[in-house]
């Protein structure tokens, strides 16, 4: 394991724990594996043992839930080093984080916060990044968040806020093409009004994922980004739709709750192995 | 919606929500948290029931909030909690079980270290055993429990039925994951005692001792062979 793989503009799954044995024994045709890098910030034991055994198998990604890229206070210095561990060990393709913040005085809040789009945000987001990428030495990509409600504050739209991103850090983009379509009709947005804007030159990476449709206190119709079945058809049609403007890219199937047979994922890998082999023969 | 109002409602869940969009961030922190607890305490959940457990896990999510995002870290609080959960006071055993499950993945993230051969042992001249340390593999986790926690543990893993089970008999349990999985197995108190006096660096002789408390018996011969065998023991020093 030295030099990282390249990952290939392929269809991948995220690696779960119930899969393990299987994918070792079956070793599917995939282009890659992902893992949440939280789960392998453990010492030792079954986790490391079968990601470094899959590892030698596969291109892995590494997405990291925790970093707080969007936190007013400064970076946790021990998650920073724990992420550059991983990437040293594992060599992933890929290392991606998101546009949010989990950081509060009463701890650490498990879900991905929304921010304010304002030129304050930015730069603290901006210095985050900046301070993520030169302390663990290689490009981060960021994910564009799932948004339930907006901020009054905000000045930006979030397409120009990642433009922005982009100019001054030299990120990497992860466009999550069903964080875009749960936002828009959560926030009654027009879903490829959003790609047009955004810039897809930048993207290295896509996720795909299944959401809840449910209902606010006020009746209105709630969209929830869920990771807990199957991947909507809207969202395949709008992921057909970001292909054709950007070309193949590596493309994740998110599913972190309902977790099914690994042969129910397998079969949404390879849809999405479809789309990008079509595309390539129409280029 | 204003970003100071966002900030104080998402910490403190007794706060009116000042928009009704954010019930989502909220029940998405106090689920992620829920769920890191159903990863790590299966079989306490399945003790009380999915409905009981989550109100018990909610309560404690709200007390105790994460100090870092790596939430594999998250709930060693857990079965403390539990034995002063007034609602669950009728379950005698549960907090003990959470306990077993809570020793389970520690072992089961613990770092690795390789046991020494029972023969480098014969390096030390034999007037000296008695002055012997030993380091014990860093998954080891001990508990004594005033009831079967480990045979109700077992029983919810595909062990024997509970219903041969004295539930009121106590059990002292080792948890170790000396080579690719975690064991839990019941040993002999005497066992416990010697373990926990190896754990706490005490030498090899005072460590006897507090196994024949227990056990006038205490065969250190078979026990340090157990010991080997098992592959638990990864250094000593004099």
């Amino acid at each position: 394991m030295t030099v990282a793989p390249a990952i290939p503009p392929r269809a991948g799954l995220g690696l779960k724990a119930e899969h393990y044995a299987e994918i070792l024994e079956a070793t599917p045709d995939l282009g890659f594996f992902e893992i949440h890098a939280e789960n392998y910030m453990g010492d030792g034991g079954p986790p490391h043992r079968y990601l470094s055994a899959i590892r030698e198998c596969y291109p892995v990604s590494l997405h990291g839930v925790g970093l707080s890229i969007g936190g007013l206070g400064p970076l946790d210095a021990e998650h920073l080093k724990r992420l550059k561990h991983l990437n040293e060990r594992y060599q992933p393709g890929l290392f991606s984080e998101h546009l949010a913040w989990s950081t509060h005085d009463m701890g650490y809040l498990s879900d991905l916060l929304p921010l304010a789009y304002t030129q304050e945000t930015l730069r603290r987001v901006c210095d985050h990044i900046d301070e993520t990428q030169s302390f663990i030495g290689r490009q981060m990509l960021l994910e564009n968040p799932s948004s339930y409600l907006s901020f009054a504050e905000s000045t930006l739209s979030e397409a120009q806020f990642i433009i922005e991103i982009v100019r001054r850090t030299g990120c990497g983009l992860l466009l999550d093409v069903n964080n875009v379509f749960v936002s828009a009709r959560n926030l009654k947005t027009v879903a490829m009004a959003y790609i047009e804007e955004y810039p897809l030159a930048h993207v290295r990476e896509i996720h795909l994922a299944g959401h809840d449709v449910t209902a606010d206190a006020a009746s209105d119709e709630l969209l929830i980004d869920a990771h807990g079945s199957e991947v909507a058809e809207d969202v395949w049609g709008l992921y057909g739709a970001v292909l054709e403007r950007t070309g193949p890219l590596p493309t994740l199937i998110e599913r972190d709750n309902n977790v099914p047979q690994f042969g129910e994922l397998l079969g949404e890998a390879r849809r999405a192995e479809e789309i990008l082999h079509r595309l390539r023969i129409a280029v | 919606m204003r970003v100071t109002q966002f900030h104080q409602a998402i910490g403190d869940w007794s706060m009116p929500l000042p928009h009704p969009r954010m019930a989502v961030y909220r029940n998405n922190v106090a689920a992620a948290l829920v769920t890191a607890l159903k990863v790590r305490f299966p079989v306490t959940e399945q003790l009380t029931g999915a409905a009981f457990f989550f109100n018990m896990a909610v309560e404690f999510a709200d007390r105790n909030r994460p100090a870092s995002p790596v939430l594999i870290d998250y709930g060693g609080g857990f079965p403390g909690f539990i034995g002063t959960f007034a609602p669950a006071e009728s379950l005698l055993y549960l907090a003990d079980v959470a306990e077993v499950e809570n020793l389970w993945w520690l072992a089961y993230h613990a770092s690795e270290a390789a046991p020494f051969p029972a023969a480098d042992l014969g390096q030390v001249a034999p007037e000296q055993l008695g002055e012997l340390r030993f380091a014990l593999h860093p998954s080891v986790g001990l508990l004594r429990s005033p009831h079967s926690a480990g045979s109700i543990w077992h029983a919810h893993r595909g062990g024997p039925p509970l219903d041969r089970i004295d539930l009121a008999a106590g059990e002292c349990v080792m948890v170790a994951r000396p080579s690719a999985d975690v064991e839990v197995f019941v040993i002999p108190p005497s066992r416990f005692a010697f373990l926990m006096a190896l754990m706490r660096g005490e030498r090899l002789a005072d460590s006897v001792e507090q196994a024949r408390e227990s056990d006038p018996g205490f065969d250190i011969g078979l026990e340090l062979s157990g010991l080997f065998a098992a592959g638990i023991a990864t250094g000593f020093h004099l």
